[in-house]
Order: C-alpha cells, then sequence, then structure tokens
C-alpha cells in the first residue's frame, strides 16, 4: 500500500487540499466549485485535516496554476520526498475504509451463507480492486460503496435512499446514470413516483445544467472524457454515426425492461450487465474496471460458471493496461526506488522489439470485449431461466 | 498444519530470493530527438554513434530505423567497439533488414558488459549487399542534441547525433538496497507500518490454525 501510486491519487488529493486551505477560491475562482467538491475530494480533505500533524502537506500537495495530475511533480517531487511512502499509506487509509464498509453491505445483500462467503472473499482479493485502489491509488471504492448501499436500500425497500444514492454516485462518477432507466421500471410504482425518484436520481444533471449556464470553467457530462469514451466506438452509415455504446445499451435496457420481473436481482444484474457492455465496447480507464467488481461478487457467487470466464478477463485486463506503457508499468512503484523504476522499460516497450505491442494488445483487449458480452449472455439467459 | 505454514514461509522466501536475482532491461542514454534519415547503409557507407555508458551492466542498444516503406532484404551487421582508438570489436550481430520495421526502434541485445560505466563506445551498423533501393537507414538529428558523441558515417565524424537508446542489466535486488536508506529516513512509520502486518498475519495464522483445528 505504502510503495505504489499513480500520478491520479496526487492530483486528487491535490485538489483535496485546495479545499482544505480555501486556495481552491483564491487561485482557481475562475474554475467551477463543482471540480472540487466532490464526494470524493471532500472526504479526501476531511481526512487530510487529521493527517496535518502526520505529514508535511504543502510540500507533497501544492503546485500552482493548474488542478490536474502533474507528472512532473508526481515523479520529481513527491516521490522524492521523505514521506512519501507515510503519505501513500495515509491517503489510501479512507479508501480501505470504505472497502471494508462495502465489505459490510455486501454481507448483508445475502441470505445464504455459501453465497456470502464466496462474494466476500472474492471482494476481498480481487486483483481488478486490488489494483485500481491499492496499486493505482484511485479512490473508486467510495463511489462502489454507495452502489452496494443503493442496492442494498433498494432490496431493504427503502426506495428515495437508494435513488439518492446513485444520484451521489452519477455526481461523483457519471456511470451511476447508467442504472437509471432499469431502477426507475423496477423500483418505481407509478408515473408520479418515477418522476421524482429520476430527479433525485439524475441530481447531476441539475448540476451540469448550473455549469453549463454559468460563467465559470466547468465540465458537464457531454464535455467530460467519459462522454466521449461512450462514443469512441462507431459506425459510419454514409456519413451519419451509429454509436456501437448506445445502440447496444438501448437493447440490453429495453430488453430488462420489457421482461422485467421486478426483482432484486434484476438491478444487480442490470447493472453488471450495462458496465460489461460498457467495457465491451468503449475506451475506458484502467480503474474503471474496478467498477463492476461489487456486482460481479454477487454474480459470481450465484453463478460459479463465471468465475473462469473473470480469470480470462483479468489476464485480458493485463495485457489492456500496457496502453499506457510507463505510468502504468514500472512508474507506479518509482516512489520505492526512482533511479530504477523510472527507467525500467515498460512490457510494451519490450514487445515492441519484437513484434507491434499495439496489435499484440489490441487482440488481448478484443478478447476482453467478447468475454464480456458473452457474460452478459449469460446473465441475460439466467433471467429468461427463472 | 504448522508445516503448511513452515512449507508457505519457505516457498515464499525461495520465491522473493529467485525474483531479486531477475535481471532486467533498464534505459541509459536516450537520444529520441530526429528530424531525418541519415543517408542509406550500403555497400562501404556505415552508420554509427559514439556514446559514453552512464551505469554497468550496458548490454542493448536500440536504433530507431528507417525503410522507406519497403522491405528490405540483406543481411545488416551491427557492431559495437571499445578500448582507446575504439578499434577492438566487443559485439558482432547480424540480422536481416527484413526484421526491421519502419519508424521504430530496434533493439540490439548482447551479452552484459558489467563495468561499462564511464567508458566511450562506439557502434556502427553495416550492410555491404544491401543497393540503393534496397537499404535501410536510421533517423538522427543534425544538432548537436547529445553532447558525449557525434553520429558517424563510413567511420568519420559528422555533425548531429543517431536516435538511439542504450539498456543495461540491473537486477531487481537492487531496489532494496536503494529502499533501505529510505526506510531509514522514515522510521517512526515504517516501525509502525511492519509490525501491523506482522500482528495481521500472525492473527491471520492463528485464526487459520483454530479453524482447522475445530
Amino acid at each position: 500500500m505504502p510503495f505504489a501510486a499513480h500520478g491520479d491519487i496526487i492530483a486528487t488529493y491535490h485538489r483535496s487540499y485546495l479545499i482544505l486551505t480555501g486556495d481552491w477560491h483564491v487561485s482557481f475562482h475562475y474554475l467551477s466549485p463543482s471540480l472540487f467538491f466532490t464526494i470524493c475530494q471532500i472526504v479526501q480533505a476531511l481526512f487530510l485535516v487529521l493527517c496535518n500533524h502526520l505529514l508535511p502537506l504543502r510540500d507533497l500537495l501544492y503546485w500552482k496554476d493548474s488542478v490536474l495530475a502533474s507528472a512532473a511533480f508526481w515523479l520529481n517531487i513527491f516521490i522524492r520526498n521523505q514521506y512519501a511512502h507515510r503519505a501513500l499509506f495515509l491517503f489510501k487509509l479512507p479508501y480501505l475504509i470504505f472497502d471494508l464498509a462495502t465489505a459490510v453491505v455486501l454481507f448483508y445483500l445475502f441470505e445464504r451463507k455459501e453465497e456470502r462467503t464466496i462474494a466476500l472473499k472474492f471482494w476481498m482479493i480481487n486483483p481488478i480492486g486490488i489494483f485500481a485502489v491499492y496499486v493505482f491509488g484511485r479512490y473508486e471504492t467510495i463511489p462502489i460503496f454507495l452502489v452496494v448501499l443503493s442496492l442494498y436500500c433498494a432490496k431493504t425497500n427503502k426506495r428515495f435512499f437508494s435513488f439518492l444514492l446513485l444520484g451521489m454516485v452519477a455526481m461523483e462518477q457519471y456511470y451511476g446514470l447508467m442504472f437509471l432507466p432499469v431502477y426507475l421500471a423496477i423500483l418505481g410504482r407509478n408515473f408520479r413516483e418515477r418522476l421524482s425518484f429520476l430527479i433525485v436520481g439524475s441530481i447531476v444533471v441539475i448540476r451540469d445544467l448550473v455549469v453549463g449556464s454559468s460563467v465559470v470553467v466547468g465540465r458537464t457530462f457531454l464535455e467530460s472524457p467519459f462522454f466521449n469514451y461512450l462514443l469512441a466506438m462507431r459506425l459510419d452509415v454514409t456519413g451519419q454515426q451509429i454509436y456501437v455504446f448506445v445502440l447496444t445499451y438501448v437493447l440490453l435496457t429495453l430488453y430488462w425492461i420489457h421482461t422485467c420481473g421486478k426483482e432484486f436481482s434484476d438491478l444487480w444484474k442490470f447493472a453488471l450487465a450495462a458496465l460489461l457492455v460498457f467495457y465491451a465496447t468503449c475506451s475506458f480507464h484502467p480503474n474503471y474496471f474496478a467498477w463492476f467488481t461489487p456486482f460481479l461478487a454477487i454474480a459470481i457467487a450465484k453463478y460459479p460458471e463465471l468465475r473462469k470466464l473473470h480469470l480470462l478477463q483479468v489476464l485480458c485486463f493485463v495485457f489492456y493496461t500496457f496502453y499506457w506503457k510507463r505510468p502504468l508499468a514500472g512508474w507506479l512503484f518509482a516512489s520505492v526506488d526512482p533511479s530504477f523504476f523510472l527507467k525500467l522499460l515498460s512490457p510494451a516497450e519490450l514487445i515492441d522489439f519484437f513484434y507491434p505491442s499495439s496489435t499484440i494488445i489490441s487482440v488481448f483487449r478484443t478478447i476482453l470485449s467478447g468475454i464480456s458480452l458473452y457474460m452478459v449472455l449469460i446473465l441475460a439467459r439466467s433471467r429468461e431461466g427463472r | 498444519m504448522r508445516r503448511r505454514i513452515l512449507a508457505m514461509i519457505i516457498s515464499a522466501t525461495i520465491s522473493l530470493g529467485i525474483v531479486f536475482n531477475i535481471n532486467v532491461y533498464v534505459e541509459d542514454i536516450v537520444q529520441d530527438h530526429s528530424e531525418k534519415p541519415i543517408e542509406g547503409i550500403y555497400g562501404t557507407r556505415s552508420v554509427g554513434q559514439i556514446f559514453v555508458a552512464h551505469e554497468d551492466g550496458l548490454s542493448g542498444i536500440a536504433v530507431f530505423f528507417a525503410t522507406y516503406g519497403r522491405v528490405n532484404t540483406e543481411s545488416m551487421i551491427f557492431k559495437l567497439r571499445s578500448g582507446a582508438e575504439l578499434e577492438t570489436d566487443i559485439v558482432s550481430l547480424v540480422i536481416n533488414a527484413r526484421s526491421i520495421r519502419d519508424n521504430q526502434y530496434y533493439g540490439f541485445f548482447f551479452d552484459e558488459i558489467r563495468d561499462s560505466k564511464g567508458k566511450i563506445y562506439y557502434f556502427f551498423l553495416q550492410s555491404p549487399n544491401s543497393t540503393e533501393g534496397n537499404a535501410i537507414s536510421a533517423w538522427y538529428s543534425s544538432a548537436d542534441v547529445y553532447g558525449e558523441g557525434s553520429a558517424y558515417v563510413g567511420h568519420k565524424p559528422i555533425a548531429g547525433d543517431l536516435c538511439f537508446k542504450t539498456y543495461c542489466r540491473r537486477a531487481l535486488s537492487d531496489v532494496l538496497k536503494n529502499l533501505y536508506p529510505r526506510i531509514l529516513s522514515d522510521k517512526v512509520f515504517f516501525g509502525t507500518y511492519f509490525s501491523s502486518i506482522t500482528v495481521i498475519v500472525l492473527l491471520l495464522v492463528r485464526y487459520m490454525t483454530s479453524r482447522r483445528s475445530h
């Protein structure tokens, strides 16, 4: 935990530090507060209050004129600081707390002891989650906790809170919006209820409307890289574009709603299927791959045939990370020995000496898509068979 | 159960020993500026570069090649020289130009030169059987972007440098040597961290042992 991190963790903690000191308003008054006041960054800022006496926060987290990740700061200043390892450990501690909280909620999602044990074991040792959170250093456990809690609220019939939590997830990571249609179809009892839940669940849209219509510089859903990832795979039809993700997502949603059984399992199965379609048809950052792990934990407990498929997914994912070359290879461990890891060749560079690495990586990327779509098929068939 | 735990500890120790003895390639010199390919490498026209190794364990040199978008068929000789007059061949490799891809690095790897640090080396490429129209070239920069040597054509220095990288081999155990002083620089944290890890592992072992005996 204290030996690895990507520059992203420093960037998000930098923004949290700006919240803590109030510098966000002084130095970045032209930026929208929505860039700073996200749930994860607020949680991190609160945690920094506790770390104030344990770490030289200004030396570790402050640079001028940018709120984004600075590779130069990460590799030349942060990792060479005497307290870098201590900082990395403490910065990941809130993620561990949310990780454990997610395990507790997952525990209560199951009635059968055997299923519960399998799901918890999977949750604890899943390499994707460990990589995304404790090696890469992203705050994914926080939105994941909210998603799982939302699922628990849906199960215990606290429907308003379920949508509220889903809305909070969408505020943090837009993928929360993907689940909304089926949540509404299953949990809403009439039009009025569905409308009110829709407003709560899509509160991020209201935020975006405010940001989009104001003079400050912000980033709405349509301007976010996530939106571009969704539309990355497209078919050209005499100059018109058909977006593959949108097409498959609409198909999936309509199928789920059309065959809706109003069962709790329909919620998590749809969430898992939607994310699998996303991984199959969109470009995504490696940390995004952690999003589906809680749903997969539930699925694997119930459908053991998914285990082997997931193992194959993990193997393909390892190759997928090669796309990012050194920042996702040796640089992750740069704090251990900068002189060694900054110069260490990435797997892609080594492959390049013999064969174009992009081809090899793309083959594994394609296999990953194939496996993900096959898993969607298994989930869809499991609904037909009940 | 105790035997199993003992076996696990022994196998973990052996695995760590093996892992830390693995040698990996680490970049040493990176000269990645280039604006055009140097002349074609054919006949008596060789192309090379002088450089000074910064690390021990020199074991590879990669050159950024141009194939002019065609398949070139003749063999290519790579030689590395050292010594006072740079006339002693210490590495000689032959490859076919077919295996070189356009606008990509090609790596020439050889046995590790253990005491390479601070020494001057000269590598060059020649292809006596190639002809104009069936020859590859290497990218270079006409500006003197690499201060510790220069490019050579026909064993004569020219202004500018080839686009090249050098690699040395380092054992993963080197990382431990460098991590040690870092650990000492924050004793309070690492003391707490390693003791906590030990306690957690011991509690886990105890839990597993008691569960098995039940």
